[in-house]
């Protein structure tokens, strides 16, 4: 479903992203982990569009987002790091926005509204603006919002910044349901717990770099001691990655 | 049906004023807009005298009218070309909301068009609500008919298009060549060479010196170009539009039909420029790696320590203005605004002196209503300063107002700390403003004291004025910075300004009457003299002082309101 093939992004001198190709296949959960500023959410940017890669191809079931990026777009449903919501607006104009965005039938886009506020517990507050909304109810509106044109692909930067423990239940159920469906989801987290709960396959950025690909059971493996914590797992790819580059500058 | 990308602004304009009149009808906004309505209705009737007057004078022709319109238009063309500059950078780049429509299916063309009509809105808004008010007097003393009228309103809509598909260009152009960490160095040397060629223009009118360097060859060029008379310029045709409908209406199409082709051309190199180069430049200025510091840390605090010797508040609260001033490239190329505003202002007011001979008993008037000019032009530029850079400055807090109310400082001392901030850089832009004007009319050294004078009250109760309307119209959750400077606060803070321009207009008017016209000396030799001027500037500071203390008690009351 999506394809990432040699993808570079380059600010000047600075690589963001070196060289990455992933794939993540149809109806799966990909998680893309790595450590703050390793390069997550310039490849999430790039993989919705929202800035061009340097070099190298991004495709979304079979639409490049280089040249068909309308195409692609209208079947990708994001939630970014961090959500820009109008704050005066109300959450169901916010909502019906999105949905004349992506050209969604008024009457179909009205019911989807109804069910998504009920399914993420904000049908009460869906005529409050949304500036007096929590922190988590505005993830939780975000997370509407990026369901209201039913996507192929649901790309999620962070989600579980701000979700008291009930929305992030909420949340992961969610998730399972719309693999269910078939959706394919892309997701990056620092939360590896959610990452293990939810992933069918892994990858792992660091400065730019895929150091790390595959299932859970092919990461385990791959970590020095047998392991059967991602966190461990985590830290220990992480930490080889470290040592062996500081061996290089050494050299 | 406005286009889509705007839904949000128009509904969030909406919803604001539904949450106001829901609490009281007779709330701030009411007696603001009873306010403007006020100011406009003023504007209105004085045009409208204006031309009724002008319209039976002997001097009253086709060339001078049209020669009139275009010189003001073409200080509103520039104006709004750098506005439109400031709108557009945050408008475009700036703009929180641009990642959602970039990840939306949506193409360039609509983010363009949605794009344009915005800055189009916030650039020229307020002007033109002056301008409606000032074309409704002109169009009752001329006896307009409704078909000009229509073509007048076309001309205006296609003349500020210009502006803005400019601005839109320029920005797109500087975020794709400047490197974003080079940019506050191109502008800084935008501003230098500004206030070079200001300086060398100074010598060139006053000394006839040889134009041997480039910069002066610039200046010459420039005040050629400030002729208003090249054809091309839309300021051009839409004088002529308006001067044909009064006095050749058969030529009124040839004219629309230059303004219509410029307009359209405009807009579609504005859009060529956006589609080929916008995603480029957006990509780099996402890019946070750019945003380095440029200027040593020492040297700032060397700077800091000289002014501030021993820690405190007011330092800590200067030194973050300063530097986030200096560091927001939205609001440090806003310097390039104030620098245009400062050469219109001394360009036009050179040439009513130079362009000026009165003999006799006249001159001394004419000289004390120069000094008296300049008190309202020099105040009008320093009260547009404020707008852009003092009333916003407490709303671009943003979120991190709350840090800031959680220090231990009274919401009174939060606003005298941001005055004082202010207070400086704006009395040293006034009192250049007000002593170049003084001497640029030739006045004497005790009427450019007393403009001096009047000038530092003028900075300090403009400023804290600015603070008060800004408090009381504070938005910490923008959604792009230029929102804050183009808000309904920022309308009523132009006419709050014109309030005490004027206030203080009545007695510095009869200090530069008493200080020019010498036969008045001979006819009242009751009064002292020396005795009236002084108290004419107590006055003054009385005046200012107490708009100061007013606009800063308003100021802390409403954030209080704001806290509650």
């Amino acid at each position: 479903m999506i394809e990432i093939d040699r993808v570079t992004k380059r600010y000047g001198n600075f690589v963001a992203v070196d060289n990455i190709s992933l794939s993540v296949p149809t109806g799966s959960v990909f998680a893309f982990l790595g450590t703050n500023g390793a390069g997550k959410t310039t490849t999430i940017r790039m993989i919705t569009g929202v800035i061009q890669a340097t070099s190298g191809t991004i495709t979304v079931d079979g639409h490049k987002v280089s040249t068909e990026s309308i195409n692609a777009k209208s079947i990708i449903g994001v939630i970014p790091d961090r959500p820009h919501l109008y704050g005066r607006l109300s959450g169901r104009e916010f909502l019906n926005f999105l949905g004349e965005l992506y050209k969604v039938d008024r009457s179909l886009a009205n019911k989807r509204i109804d069910s998504l506020l009920e399914m993420y517990d904000l049908f009460e507050w869906q005529h409050e603006l949304i500036d007096t909304y929590s922190h988590g109810m505005k993830q939780r509106l975000m997370m509407c919002g990026s369901q209201i044109h039913e996507p192929k692909v649901l790309i999620i930067d962070e989600p579980m910044v701000g979700l008291d423990p009930p929305g992030a239940k909420l949340f992961k159920d969610n998730i399972r349901e719309c693999v269910k469906r078939g959706q394919t989801i892309f997701m990056s987290t620092h939360s590896l717990p959610v990452a293990e709960e939810l992933a069918t396959s892994l990858a792992i950025i660091q400065r730019g770099k895929i150091i790390a690909h595959g299932s859970l059971e092919e990461l385990y493996s791959r970590a020095k001691k047998d392991s059967d914590d991602l966190e461990k797992v985590f830290l220990d790819i992480i930490s080889q990655k470290d040592l062996y580059q500081e061996g290089h500058k050494e050299d | 049906m406005y286009p889509l990308l705007l839904k949000p602004l128009v509904l969030g304009i909406k919803n604001d004023l539904i949450r106001e009149y829901k609490k009281n009808f007779w709330n701030r906004t009411t007696f603001a807009l009873i306010f403007m309505m006020f100011i406009l209705f003023g504007m209105y009737e004085i045009s409208y005298s204006f031309f009724l007057k002008f319209k039976n004078h002997s001097l009253f022709s086709e060339a001078l009218f049209s020669q009139f319109l275009s010189l003001s238009l073409l200080a509103l063309f520039s104006v709004t070309t750098f506005s439109s500059v400031v709108s557009s950078m945050s408008a475009i780049f700036s703009s929180k909301d641009l990642a959602l429509y970039l990840s939306a299916p949506t193409s360039l063309k609509n983010i363009f068009s949605a794009k344009l009509i915005q800055v189009t809105i916030l650039s020229t808004w307020m002007f033109s609500l002056i301008m409606t008010a000032f074309g409704l007097g002109l169009i009752r003393a001329l006896d307009v008919n409704m078909l000009h009228i229509f073509l007048w309103m076309s001309g205006g809509v296609l003349f500020a298009l210009i502006p803005a598909a400019l601005g839109i260009i320029i920005v797109i152009f500087i975020a794709n060549i400047v490197p974003a960490e080079r940019l506050k160095e191109v502008i800084i040397l935008f501003v230098v060479m500004g206030l070079l060629s200001i300086l060398t223009y100074d010598q060139e009118t006053t000394m006839n010196t040889k134009m041997t360097d480039s910069v002066n060859k610039a200046v010459i060029l420039s005040k050629r170009f400030s002729t208003a008379n090249i054809e091309f310029l839309p300021n051009h045709a839409l004088a002529n539009i308006i001067s044909s409908s009064i006095f050749k209406p058969k030529e009124i199409l040839h004219y629309s039909g230059l303004l219509f082709l410029e307009s359209l051309l405009s807009v579609l190199l504005s859009y060529i420029t956006f589609k080929a180069f916008f995603l480029r430049g957006w990509s780099r200025s996402t890019n946070s790696n750019a945003q380095k510091i440029l200027y040593k840390s020492y040297l700032s605090s060397k700077i800091g320590n000289l002014l501030f010797p021993k820690p405190s508040c007011l330092r800590a609260f200067a030194g973050k203005e300063i530097r986030m001033f200096v560091r927001d490239t939205t609001q440090s190329i806003q310097l390039l605004l104030l620098l245009t505003l400062t050469f219109v202002y001394l360009y036009n007011f050179r040439a009513i002196q130079s362009g000026t001979i009165i003999n006799g008993d006249y001159r001394e008037a004419w000289q004390a209503l120069l000094s008296s000019a300049n008190i309202i032009f020099a105040g009008f530029v320093i009260a547009a300063v404020c707008t852009r850079f003092v009333y916003p400055s407490i709303s671009l807090e943003g979120t991190t107002y709350q840090i800031l109310r959680s220090v231990p400082i009274t919401l009174q001392e939060f606003l005298r700390y941001k005055f004082l901030t202010w207070f400086i850089p704006m009395c040293v832009l006034s009192l250049i403003l007000f002593i170049s004007g003084g001497m640029a009319i030739q006045a004497d050294m005790f009427s450019i004291f007393g403009m001096s004078v009047v000038g530092i009250c003028l900075a300090a109760s403009l400023v804290a004025g600015a603070l008060g309307v800004g408090a009381c119209y504070a938005k910490f959750n923008w959604d792009n910075p230029i929102q804050v400077t183009s808000g309904f606060g920022s309308l009523v803070y132009m006419a709050l300004s014109m309030f005490i321009v004027f206030i203080n207009l009545i007695p510095a008017s009869i200090f530069f009457i008493f200080c020019n016209v010498s036969f008045l000396r001979t006819k009242l030799e009751s009064i002292d003299f020396n005795f009236a001027q002084t108290c004419c500037l107590f006055i003054v500071i009385a005046i200012n002082g107490a708009i100061i203390r007013k606009s800063l008690q308003i100021g802390a009351s409403k954030l209080k309101e704001l806290e509650d």
